[in-house]
């Protein structure tokens, strides 16, 4: 187990050269211009064309150009992104607890759903609601993320007026940016209620809706399904006979006894959806004009921001094979009869 | 289990069947598109536009699904579209699975460093999120038909290729690989008379079934503006130009509710009738590998 | 009679369960050896487990030995490579156990029966592969089909069709009977036994069957553990068993 976690770790750097390579490998038919912004923290810095050329040498050989990236990657240099107009790991920091939130919301809602509705269509097998929900989620499962975000739009804040876009009101923006106001922490979910603004709180959370919902449909899916096959295995072992001989209610046998060890697989599988959550977060952060990662690295890639590009793949893979080796671990401290070799 | 079985099984299978029925019908709108949808223009693929208005306009006789933001037609959009769609996808599932079978293939046959490098190769891959990464490539490629096809095909021949190493690596030890062997066969003999045909029907089917997926992924990239050029027949980019008009105007907040509802409806039926297909097609084959 | 087949002080061992910081060490051979001579008969017995299918591919040259030597008419086979052993290839051909893993089932009878020509090079006809065919007794009308369509029998007279098809010297038998039925496996074990007088070929028949090696083979070899605990002709082997290994044997098969 140690040795295997070990293993692992140990595949990462080896993953992110191999990821920031191939991307710098494609950034060599860029201009230099573009290609420049790879080693600067500031515009002002560049100079001439020529100068920058000459400084950072990019018209070295691919590997000695790359090498020399890596230098400064690995003191924490990864450039200036100029989508954001600020170094990249400003950028990153700027943009990455909005997205976390974002995440966190939608598995909220993937976990609580997905686990009730397994229940149910596992309870009445082969019933409507079982083949009702199968239907559901696998329509959802089809939705393209971008069509349910622009008709959920559509419908909740141009025809109600509920749920607008963006990260917060103007008028919470002015709090937020007033002197007043303390980011403690990044996420404007925590430090609304730490600065006892409640307004600013709801306003986010109003805000919150709408993406969590659309991020979370096509991992809602696979929940379901899990949470399904998972208690329908469960119901039929004896243990739950007996409980049911013994004149258990029938709620008190599904939802105690089968529910709680049917959830296994599921605290795995949400693990690994809050990694997938992170490919979602770039569709829907576009629609739904939300200031997170995802939108920072679609504009990056449009504008074709090359320190931006390679910044956000490295934050992505990262925490993509971080989320899937903690995954990985759940699973083993949850169920001892699985050994990781 | 033979083809024909797997086929027969999963057309019992009143979604399966429900799948395939609107595969098919998209199969004859793509088929006929030119009939269809006469082009007037050099390119059948890029839409013509009828004026410089910017607003949508409500279906008409004269455009029977109305038309987007600068007056492209929805319905010339919807079924070259049909087309575009079927061409992105079987280019791409049939160039990943190329790559996928050689290189899946090379790495269980051969093994030891072979293997581990081509394995460590996917892992790479396997760490950005699909969608992301081909986001990234097909922007730094430019943005581009081809361009964008480069892209799906890189981030999905991986899966392919973990598959069918799963298959080489058991069908490798098998006596009839043993007896080619001791014939003398050469190595690229046995590899592709005797461990590639009995390898990969599983990951050709599972392949095919990922058509679905992969028009989804390029619909994203066009909706990103990172896939298809400007003008072209392109479910991502008509639900893209709907963009502006979601929140409607004259008063009525669904007033071009067809710019989005008809592409994206399109796009949704598409992707699921390849799902259906594919869930019970995948109960099947997996049921039949852990019987055997 | 000269010698075709010398195996000569051979070892082998695997490591299994093999990981990063390495496995356990299996013995399958040790110090085996023995010799076959031209258009003779040798049964190599021993329970399951004890090396003999190791052996055959190490004859076979599919595998290399961790020590000793094995010669093909006077040949040390370890050393061929390129040509040679292609030529090598010609003279030692196998039959496998198990009839349904031996043939490609992607493949038709015609095309599996006219492999080892077109590998080696030579001009076949639709006729040569009939008379392939023939000579195991199925009829022409099979060439077309594949071997999905044909029992247990039916496949391993396919096999040995095969292996006949570029006049072997040698043919490698490893247990072709033990998952055919009782009355499937005697009609198998006459081809066998004809097909060795009409080529005059030599056999090496590996089994754990008694009977059916002392009705094909002159001389025997009883294995254990990877060793060689008894040979000598067969029938004093089989009649009279000095070593435990082979009393054993028999004993496990009485009343012969």
């Amino acid at each position: 187990m140690f040795v295997y976690i070990l293993r692992r770790l140990l595949m990462l750097p080896l993953v992110m050269l191999g990821v920031t390579f191939f991307l710098f490998f494609l950034t060599q038919r860029l201009s230099p211009e573009m290609r420049a912004s790879l080693y600067v923290q500031d515009p002002r810095q560049m100079g001439s064309l020529e100068e920058v050329i000459e400084k950072y040498g990019l018209n070295d050989p691919m590997p000695v150009q790359y090498m020399r990236w890596l230098k400064g990657a690995v003191k924490g240099d990864l450039g200036y992104s100029e989508s954001a107009n600020m170094p990249v790991t400003s950028a990153i920091k700027a943009y990455l607890p909005a997205t976390a939130q974002l995440a966190a919301a939608a598995m909220v809602l993937v976990v609580f759903f997905g686990v009730w509705l397994g229940i149910i269509s596992a309870e009445y097998k082969d019933g409507f609601i079982d083949n009702a929900v199968r239907f559901f989620v696998l329509a959802g499962f089809s939705l393209p993320i971008f069509v349910l975000g622009l008709v959920l739009l559509m419908v909740f804040y141009g025809k109600l007026g509920w749920f607008p876009p963006g990260e917060y009101s103007l008028a919470s923006d002015m709090i937020v940016h007033g002197p007043a106001f303390k980011a403690y922490t990044g996420f404007s979910l925590i430090d609304s209620l730490l600065n006892l603004k409640f307004y600013v709180f709801f306003d986010v959370l109003k805000h919150l809706i709408l993406p969590a919902v659309t991020l979370c449909i096509g991992s809602f899916a696979l929940m379901v399904r899990v949470m399904r096959s998972s208690m329908l295995e469960e119901l039929n072992k004896d243990y739950i006979r007996s409980a049911r001989a013994r004149g258990l209610s029938e709620f008190k046998v599904i939802y105690k006894h089968a529910g709680f060890n049917a959830l296994i697989p599921v605290v795995t599988l949400a693990g690994i959806q809050f990694v997938r959550l992170l490919g979602g977060t770039v569709i829907v952060e576009t629609v739904f004009d939300y200031p997170g990662i995802g939108r920072w690295g679609v504009e990056c890639a449009r504008q074709l921001d090359i320190a931006g590009v390679m910044g956000f793949s490295l934050l992505v893979a990262a925490l993509f094979v971080l989320g899937n080796l903690a995954a990985d671990i759940l699973y083993t401290v949850i169920d001892p009869r699985i050994r990781l070799k | 289990m033979t083809i024909k079985t797997v086929f027969l099984k999963a057309l019992k299978n009143k979604n399966a069947l429900a799948g395939l029925a609107l595969v098919l019908f998209f199969a004859l709108i793509a088929l006929f598109a030119p009939v269809l949808a006469p082009s007037s223009g050099r390119d059948a693929y890029q839409m013509p536009q009828s004026g410089y208005g910017i607003e949508p306009q409500a279906p008409s006789s004269a455009h029977y699904f109305g038309t987007t933001e600068n007056q492209y037609d929805l319905y010339y959009g919807i079924v070259w579209g049909a087309r575009m769609a079927f061409k992105v996808g079987i280019t791409v599932v049939f160039f990943a699975l190329l790559i996928g079978v050689l290189i899946g293939g090379a790495a269980g046959y051969a093994g030891g460093w072979t293997d581990e490098i081509l394995m460590r190769l996917t892992d790479i891959i396997f760490a950005v999120p699909s969608m992301v990464l081909a986001m990234v490539i097909a922007a730094m490629l430019g943005r581009d038909l081809g361009n964008m096809m480069i892209a799906l095909t890189v981030v999905s021949w991986p899966s392919y290729a973990r598959l069918v190493r799963g298959g080489v690596l058991s069908v490798k030890e098998r006596d009839f690989v043993t007896a080619a062997r001791a014939l003398g066969a050469s190595r690229l003999r046995i590899f592709f008379r005797h461990i590639i045909p009995n390898a990969i029907y599983p990951v050709v089917i599972m392949a095919s079934l990922d058509i679905g997926y992969i028009v989804l992924t390029a619909a994203s990239l066009s909706f990103l503006g990172l896939g298809s050029p400007v003008g072209t027949a392109d479910w991502g980019q008509l639900v893209a130009l709907s963009r502006n008009w979601i929140l409607g105007g004259h008063g009525n907040p669904f007033a071009y509710w067809y710019t989005i509802v008809i592409p994206g409806g399109a796009l949704l039926l598409f992707v699921l009738a390849w799902n259906l297909l594919g869930d019970a097609f995948r109960d099947i084959l997996d049921s039949s590998a852990r019987k055997a | 009679m000269p010698e075709l087949l010398k195996v000569e002080h051979i070892s082998k061992s695997y490591i299994s369960g093999g990981t990063f910081w390495g496995g356990e060490k299996i013995t399958a051979l040790k110090d085996v050896s023995f010799c076959v001579e031209e258009g003779e008969s040798f049964g190599l017995l021993g329970p399951s487990g004890c090396g003999k299918s190791t052996l055959a591919r190490l004859i076979l040259a599919l595998e290399m030995p961790d020590g000793g030597k094995i010669y093909v008419e006077g040949q040390d086979i370890s050393a061929l490579k390129g040509r040679a052993l292609k030529a090598f290839r010609r003279k030692v051909q196998p039959v496998f156990q198990d009839p349904y893993a031996s043939l490609n089932p992607k493949m038709t009878i015609a095309e599996i029966l006219a492999e080892p020509f077109s590998v080696h090079g030579e001009h076949y006809t639709h006729a040569s592969l009939k008379k392939l065919l023939s000579q195991v007794g199925l009829a022409e009308s099979s060439l077309a089909k594949y071997p999905g369509e044909f029992s247990g029998g039916q496949r391993q007279r396919i096999a040995i069709a095969r292996a006949l098809a570029l006049k072997p010297k040698l043919i490698i038998a490893d247990e072709p009977l033990s998952s055919l039925d009782v009355s499937v496996q005697a009609q198998i074990l006459n081809l066998l036994a004809d097909i060795k007088e009409e080529y005059g070929l030599s056999l090496v028949f590996i089994s754990h069957d008694l009977a059916l090696c002392k009705f094909l083979c002159s001389k025997a070899a009883v294995m254990d553990k990877g060793e060689i605990a008894e040979a000598g002709p067969s029938e004093e082997v089989l009649l009279s068993p000095k070593s435990a290994a082979a009393k054993r044997l028999l004993k496990a098969v009485l009343p012969l």
